[in-house]
């Protein structure tokens, strides 16, 4: 096994590396943020865990790569997330309108 | 994507690899597609295109345990004599499905407040089994008289009766079976419904099922013909693979993977391996909503968009309010 760096260590919560607790909220918010964070070119390390069945709680842990903020990457990973959602949505009234036009013109 | 689940005899290989596609919104924008495949009164049928499984799932659960929902939560009982016991009967009341639109209602804050035209729905039923109803009945051999849904009646609340009919908010289905008494029994009752998410109990849930499945993607890699063709046709069901002749020979091709259930039969024949490659293309969702029937199930799906929305919205506010652990 190679040795660990300095930097793998985990040294506790830094400007790079925070653990986020979100109450009465399970995997279907989980995965998804997890998701759009873990994409980015910025985030070093990115997941979630739901500690104990009945905790309703997640903790999501972000770590950063140098010269980022974790609280920036963390507000852009919503940001993405409601654009996406929002395009999905706007997606599907256009599919539906355009569904019932082209049933209608049969 | 170009890497999908290559389905094999006995296991499933994901051609993932490591690298993680750096997520690009433009990108998405580009790819994403929706397109109807069909849609009727209670169920919708499309395809989601180009969506990470995280996003699909996400909407599934979502549609599944957090679209709320009217229900039957409270029922005062002041008479039941029938064979059914007072919390078996109320059990069975709630789980009655309604057609009102929950939208139209708010959630009720204080579960002991008293009911009012904003929050609530109130039916009543009366009935009383009487020898005159067992004969009028054209099967005397039965001697029961069925309580049916229809035997529900709305009561309006305060302005209800300006704003709803019995249509928007009775039973959905009046054939459903309550009950059954014997002469001189009688139930008699009061009904409250409240608006409720099926995370709380499953007679708030908006949909009978919703669920997506990966396109299936069949490729075949050499020509197959004559009986082996036809063996080909038989491991699918119908319409996946069509048979043409050329010059008298029968070939197989390739008509309509969308129809695949992926059984894998074709695996059982020597003759085919290493011929036939199964897969499932990753981000081509089918996803299905069948709608209990208050809401049309394009406004379930909607519903379920603007909840996660209000959900990604409420959890950044008060994560990067949380002091650090």
């Amino acid at each position: 096994m190679a040795e660990l760096s300095e930097e793998d260590v985990i040294t506790g919560p830094s400007e790079l590396d925070r653990t986020f607790v979100f109450e009465d909220e399970g995997h279907t918010l989980g995965s998804l943020l997890t998701y759009v964070l873990e994409s980015f070119p910025e985030t070093d390390f990115c997941a979630y865990s739901i500690r104990h069945p009945s905790e309703n709680k997640i903790y999501l842990r972000l770590k950063v790569k140098n010269g980022h903020s974790v609280e920036d990457i963390f507000k852009r990973g919503f940001q993405e997330l409601n654009q996406i959602l929002n395009h999905v949505k706007k997606t599907f009234n256009k599919a539906i309108s355009a569904y019932e036009e082209t049933k209608a013109t049969e | 994507m170009d890497n999908p689940i290559i389905m094999n005899k006995y296991s499933i290989e994901r051609t993932l690899g490591n690298e993680i596609k750096p997520y690009n919104y433009d990108e998405f924008v580009k790819n994403f597609k929706i397109n109807i495949i069909s849609r009727s009164d209670n169920d919708l049928e499309f395809d989601l295109v180009g969506i990470d499984v995280a996003v699909a799932n996400s909407l599934r659960r979502v549609i599944i345990s957090e679209v709320p929902s009217m229900a039957i939560e409270k029922v005062h009982i002041y008479q039941n004599t029938s064979y059914i016991l007072d919390e078996i009967l109320a059990h069975r009341l709630g789980l009655i499905p309604l057609k009102a639109d929950p939208r139209q209602f708010k959630m009720k804050e204080d579960e002991n407040s008293e009911p009012n035209e904003h929050d609530s729905l109130v039916y009543e039923m009366k009935i009383k089994c009487t020898k005159k109803d067992l004969d009028a009945l054209a099967h005397k051999q039965f001697i029961s008289f069925p309580v049916y849904a229809k035997h529900i009646k709305w009561l309006p609340l305060g302005n209800q009766k300006d704003i709803f009919t019995e249509k928007d908010v009775g039973i959905i289905s009046d054939d459903i079976l309550i009950a059954k008494l014997r002469p001189g029994q009688e139930i008699e009752l009061k009904m409250f419904a409240v608006k409720g998410i099926p995370k709380d109990h499953a007679k708030f849930q908006s949909v009978c099922t919703a669920w997506y499945r990966m396109m299936p993607n069949i490729k075949l890699l050499d020509e197959i013909k004559g009986n082996d063709a036809v063996l080909l046709q038989s491991c699918f069901p119908k319409g996946v693979i069509g048979l043409k002749s050329v010059k008298g020979v029968l070939i197989a091709f390739v008509e309509d993977s969308r129809k695949d259930n992926s059984s894998r039969n074709v695996f059982r024949y020597k003759q085919f391996d290493n011929k036939i490659l199964l897969s499932k293309i990753q981000d081509h969702f089918i996803f299905t909503i069948e709608s209990v029937g208050a809401m049309d199930p394009s406004l379930i799906f909607l519903e379920a968009l603007n909840i996660l929305t209000r959900k990604v919205n409420s959890a950044s506010e008060s994560a990067l309010n949380q002091t650090e652990i």
